[in-house]
């Protein structure tokens, strides 16, 4: 559905979220990767310090730094630890905390435990990389987000205002005003949320679209229901699983009925409002570079 | 030896897995089958509606316990309950607060209340807290324990420990103390220039923040021994021989490598793991189905949609029985298919069909065709 990816990147924050297990590592590794095919100067980041989305673009390591993975795609796992620490530095001028010792320590404790800290570093991190120039030009043209399963990509995005509702003066507070701003601008931000044709991510899904708007300005974009089975032509397939015969009538049989299953939920999410691109099932051994390629070929048709 | 036969014995099944994967559904189908005989309870995180329905609980599941409804022949009993975070939180302030006026002091400052719905590893901690709480009061043979998805696998085995730590962490403390020395009134008056830490944090959190930080945590120190004891007594209660872990996954890539992770760690911690459910498998007959070629005659989109199932669904069968083969070389644990199903489990009677997958009165699947639907 090429006329939604347009509107995608028309974007520069793209948050991808979706319930466990519905591929939205794989979805974010791909709209990534077209991004930079495009043309872009993409930044995939993973909010999972050992999110899958590394794995996806075949990067080892998911080390806090920023890696090449493909021409013009470019890949950054988070830390909070390290993100706080980088904070402190180069925000606060404070020399980096690994040289007081226990002090990093007390850091890491607080990003840990005190509600909104890693909310807010994984906000203001986005927004930071959204802000940077190299060279007189934006440092990225897009930035992709493997963000947080559905239930918590809202305390990520709403992260710079609860740190507002609970810090009322302070540097924070100031500097938390602008990374707001960004992500809850619609013209710079958006949310993508990645769905299976099934009961519980269908609800999820409806759910989200209905608390979003709830807590932030920020527009969700579109839907992706993926590994949907879309037969063309259902009756005519049927009359073909009757003629098959061992493995292949098992295979068409399941597949008709996995279709038929599906087909109500595909139906649903279509009907949530933001647009919706189906991508098909395919069938890979492992989750690589290959398999994100077959992906993203996959949501350009 | 089937699932079954390695549960027998427990009185908790903790079950656990990546998300998505039907931890849920799984827990409720176990806890269901055991009803025939005993007096269960099934604690899940957030159970689906579906699920509610499932179990005849058209009200949906609360945070107290609630009956379900047992059609005939199911000569025990079974509670569902599911875990509310919010009241999880205020009844174990309620719990170990020394006093009514600490408690009431504790639910009212801003940051418990930010604290309640966001502090990491929470739901893990809650989730052991609850399993404790109901293994005191005796009133069950079984309680079956869902656990919430945690990236980190085993996050909820550490939540005792790292709400103790948190709440008596030296750390903390000594962030606290000049506040507390300096009185909360008079906190400003404490020269921050004596602590690099606090000048760093008075400068970026502003000192109201931190002084609601500091009495947050002088009143969570009051309750620190009853945390501590309570988190030893989860503990030992989950290394016993009285309680079994449930591994549930599918067959892909990812949640896969989770539950190879979940099933080291739980060897090495020397828990019990009871069996390993592996969800969503495709047929392993199809895995042979290479060469195969759909019938002719029928128009060309439908002839290539044929033959793209047979490919799709070759692959996946090989890699789920690739995957299959991985997990019991992984673990002597037993492993119980659970075939692909084309419906939803909304019911009894689907929860009981897919018991008999889980628990093996269904027979073993290895080798079989698989059952749809």
């Amino acid at each position: 559905m090429p006329g939604l990816l347009d509107d995608l990147f028309s974007r520069r924050a793209l948050w991808i979220t979706g319930k466990g297990g519905t591929g939205k590592s794989t979805m974010s590794a791909a709209l990534a990767l077209i991004a930079a095919q495009r043309g872009k100067r993409t930044l995939l980041i993973d909010v999972e310090a050992n999110g899958d989305a590394a794995r996806f673009l075949d990067v080892g390591s998911s080390r806090y730094e920023v890696r090449q993975a493909q021409p013009n795609l470019f890949h950054l796992a988070l830390h909070p630890e390290e993100v706080l620490d980088e904070y402190l530095h180069v925000a606060l001028k404070v020399p980096r905390v690994r040289r007081f010792g226990p002090i990093k320590k007390v850091f890491e404790f607080i990003a840990n435990a005190a509600p909104g800290i890693k909310e807010v570093l994984i906000a203001g991190k986005v927004g930071f990389e959204l802000r940077a120039m190299d060279g007189g030009r934006p440092r990225w043209d897009v930035i992709v987000v493997d963000a947080a399963p559905a239930g918590q990509v809202v305390s990520h995005l709403r992260g710079p205002r609860t740190i507002q509702e609970i810090v009322d003066v302070g540097l924070i507070r100031n500097q938390t005003a602008w990374v707001r701003e960004l992500l809850e601008d619609p013209s710079v931000t958006g949310v993508v949320v990645v769905s299976l044709a099934e009961e519980m991510p269908v609800t999820e899904t409806a759910e989200l679209l209905a608390h979003i708007p709830k807590e932030v300005r920020t527009p969700v974009l579109g839907i992706i229901a993926n590994r949907v089975i879309d037969i063309p032509d259902d009756a005519e397939f049927d009359v073909l699983t009757q003629h098959a015969e061992g493995a292949v009538k098992e295979a068409t049989t399941l597949w008709l009925d996995l279709a038929r299953a599906e087909r109500p939920y595909v139906e649903q999410l279509k009907e949530l409002g933001p647009p919706t691109i189906v991508v098909p099932l395919i069938g890979f051994d492992h989750h690589d570079l290959a398999a994100t390629k077959k992906v993203a070929e996959a949501l350009q048709r | 030896m089937t699932l079954r036969d390695a549960l027998a014995d427990r009185s908790i099944v903790v079950v656990c897995g990546a998300g998505g994967v039907g931890k849920t559904t799984t827990s409720a189908s176990i806890a269901m089958e055991a009803a025939r005989t005993k007096k269960v309870i099934v604690v899940t995180i957030d159970p689906a509606r579906r699920l509610a329905s499932a179990l005849g609980l058209d009200g949906g599941i609360g945070h107290a316990e609630s009956k379900v409804p047992l059609p005939s022949g199911y000569d025990g009993a079974l509670d569902a309950a599911m875990l509310d975070m919010k009241t999880a939180w205020d009844d174990l302030v309620d719990r170990y607060s020394p006093t009514r006026a600490q408690a009431e002091r504790i639910k009212t400052n801003r940051i418990y209340r930010g604290v309640s719905e966001q502090f990491i590893g929470s739901q893990g901690y809650m989730a052991m807290e609850r399993l404790a709480d109901l293994y005191d009061k005796r009133n069950y043979d079984l309680i079956v324990i869902d656990t919430p998805p945690t990236r980190s696998a085993l996050d909820f085995l550490e939540a005792p420990k790292r709400m103790t730590d948190f709440i008596g962490g030296s750390l903390l403390r000594w962030m606290a103390k000049p506040y507390a020395a300096a009185g909360r009134i008079g906190a400003r008056a404490f020269s921050f220039t004596a602590s690099p830490f606090l000048r760093i944090a008075d400068r970026v959190l502003g000192s109201q923040v931190l002084e609601d930080m500091s009495a947050l945590v002088m009143d969570f120190q009051n309750m620190y021994d009853g945390f501590k004891e309570r988190a030893e007594q989860v503990l030992a209660l989950l290394s016993s021989n009285e309680t079994g872990f449930l591994v549930v996954t599918t067959l892909e890539g990812p949640p896969l490598g989770e539950a190879g992770f979940f099933i080291d760690r739980l060897v090495d911690e020397d828990l019990h793991l009871a069996g390993v459910v592996a969800n969503k498998v495709i047929p392993p007959g199809l895995a042979d189905a290479k060469a195969e070629v759909p019938p002719n005659g029928f128009s060309q989109q439908t002839q290539d949609e044929a033959l793209r199932s047979v490919r799709t669904l070759q692959t996946l069968a090989a890699r789920d029985v690739r995957s299959l083969d991985e997990l019991r070389r992984r673990s002597k644990a037993e492993i119980a298919p659970v075939p692909l199903m084309t419906h939803e489990v909304n019911d009894l009677e689907g929860l009981a069909e897919l018991a008999g997958y889980v628990l093996g009165a269904s027979g073993d699947l290895t080798g079989a065709s698989g059952t749809r639907g």
